[in-house]
């Protein structure tokens, strides 16, 4: 049991550590600022709520990540997004703005990375930003996730193909002279 | 034999991105890669693009504004009172979320019966504003032939079941005369007014009759705003208004007349 201080010393020094490297991960996974903080902050109240239950505190970042994945997952189930999204990358290719618009987003600074992984299905994309942004293992990420190892090489590699393909071609159409 | 190599060319680039993702100095990763210097120029060439293109998308997966409020929306709770309460039902953000909705939705109910009621108000303006322009138009005869106000009221005031109040008009017109009426099935005081600029009339009421507040500010409503036919290709011109639970429509044949009349504030 924590004292009330030492409670909020813990809990203080999480948010001080931790919350922007998980705002960039939620921002990342929902694509929207406003979800992204809420879903940080549902994540430390949860946090807060529940901050007896961390019995190892080098396990709390992890920890927290894994809150916020959860809260995710309920706010999806919730809202009916995942039906919105895109079922397969074939189709999420299809469906890419014209060149035009591309490049004038890329141009006027608007996250064209994050479009390619608002395009991306959930089970690409957490996995890919599992490894690629909260830094872990493929094989951690595969015991998170309860799927084999070689499932989530498979997403993080179609998953990076997808991106690639959509950013080489934004690299392109702009060396190629698109006048604006 | 084409299928066989693409085959382990797929395996060798999965195990590449596998060793790419784990972290450098990972022994796995020193292994994979001492093996990849021993294989073809081609294998060693990818290996090295995949781990640039491993690091720019780390490096532009990281490229995220952070918002200056997170910090301190995140240290206040744990300091609020209450927050238990507050978290148990959803975060801050949700909750300021609801209460903008509820505003929001306060402000829109709230313009909304404004909207209804100004325009259920100009619905009976307009009503009204066009029996009164019809029966301009039609009927100017007068009963009583009078410039004296008090005359008209004391001789017209049997046949009226209100208390007759002229209105403040413009002091260039005189008025010329005057009879009870009815527009529609309520009775209605009509006096007619004369000046150089032209002649109008007024019809005065009850406001309750027409459904009009017991006092309104002046509201001009031009003829060919109303759905009186015999109006058009007239400079014809209608004003509203009510003061004290009585009603009047003031219609006159020019604009010149209208405004004058309009802006007018003194008793005859």
């Amino acid at each position: 049991m924590f004292r009330n201080d030492e409670k909020k010393e813990l809990y203080e020094l999480l948010a001080h550590t931790h919350a922007a490297e998980l705002y960039r991960f939620a921002y990342r996974l929902c694509g929207e600022r406003e979800t992204a903080q809420d879903l940080v902050q549902e994540t430390f109240s949860e946090a807060w709520r529940s901050l007896e239950s961390l019995r190892e505190r080098d396990k709390a970042r992890s920890w927290l990540f894994s809150i916020l994945r959860y809260r995710y997952a309920h706010l999806q189930r919730d809202s009916g997004r995942r039906e919105r999204k895109m079922e397969t990358l074939e189709l999420a290719e299809k469906e890419a703005g014209g060149p035009e618009e591309e490049v004038l987003e890329r141009l006027s600074g608007r996250d064209y990375l994050q479009k390619g992984l608002d395009h991306l299905d959930n089970r690409f994309k957490e996995p890919f930003l599992m490894v690629f942004l909260e830094g872990l293992s493929c094989a951690e990420t595969a015991r998170q996730l309860d799927i084999p190892l070689g499932t989530v090489l498979s997403r993080i590699h179609r998953a990076r193909s997808l991106l690639r393909k959509k950013l080489d071609r934004l690299d392109n159409k702009e060396d190629n002279g698109y006048e604006i | 034999m084409q299928e066989d190599r693409d085959n382990l060319e797929e395996k060798l680039t999965e195990k590449m991105l596998e060793a790419s993702l784990l972290p450098a100095g990972d022994p796995l990763r020193n292994e994979f890669e001492a093996g990849i210097s021993r294989q073809s120029e081609k294998a060693e060439s990818l290996w090295l693009e995949m781990l640039q293109e491993n690091e720019r998308l780390r490096i532009d997966l990281r490229r995220v504004e952070i918002p200056e409020s997170l910090g301190v929306s995140l240290l206040g709770l744990a300091q609020t009172p209450g927050y238990r309460w507050l978290s148990g039902l959803a975060a801050p953000g949700r909750l300021l979320k609801a209460a903008a909705v509820v505003l929001l939705a306060l402000a829109f109910g709230g313009t909304l019966f404004y909207q209804l009621d100004t325009s259920e108000k100009n619905k009976k303006f307009k009503a009204v504003a066009e029996l009164a322009l019809d029966g301009h138009l039609h009927d100017q005869n007068v009963d009583v032939v009078t410039l004296d106000p008090a005359y008209l009221q004391s001789h017209l005031a049997g046949d009226i079941p209100f208390e007759i109040v002229m209105p403040a008009i413009n002091s260039e017109f005189t008025l010329v005369g005057g009879r009870s009426c009815s527009m529609g099935a309520h009775p209605v005081l009509y006096t007619r007014w004369a000046s150089r600029e032209g002649r109008c009339s007024i019809f005065q009421f009850r406001s309750s009759d027409f459904g009009l507040p017991q006092q309104s500010g002046k509201e001009v409503i031009p003829g060919s705003k109303v759905n009186c036919p015999e109006a058009r290709g007239r400079d014809c011109n209608t004003v509203v208004w009510s003061e004290a639970g009585r009603g009047y429509v003031l219609v006159a044949d020019s604009t010149c007349a209208l405004k004058s009349i309009a802006s007018g504030s003194q008793k005859p």
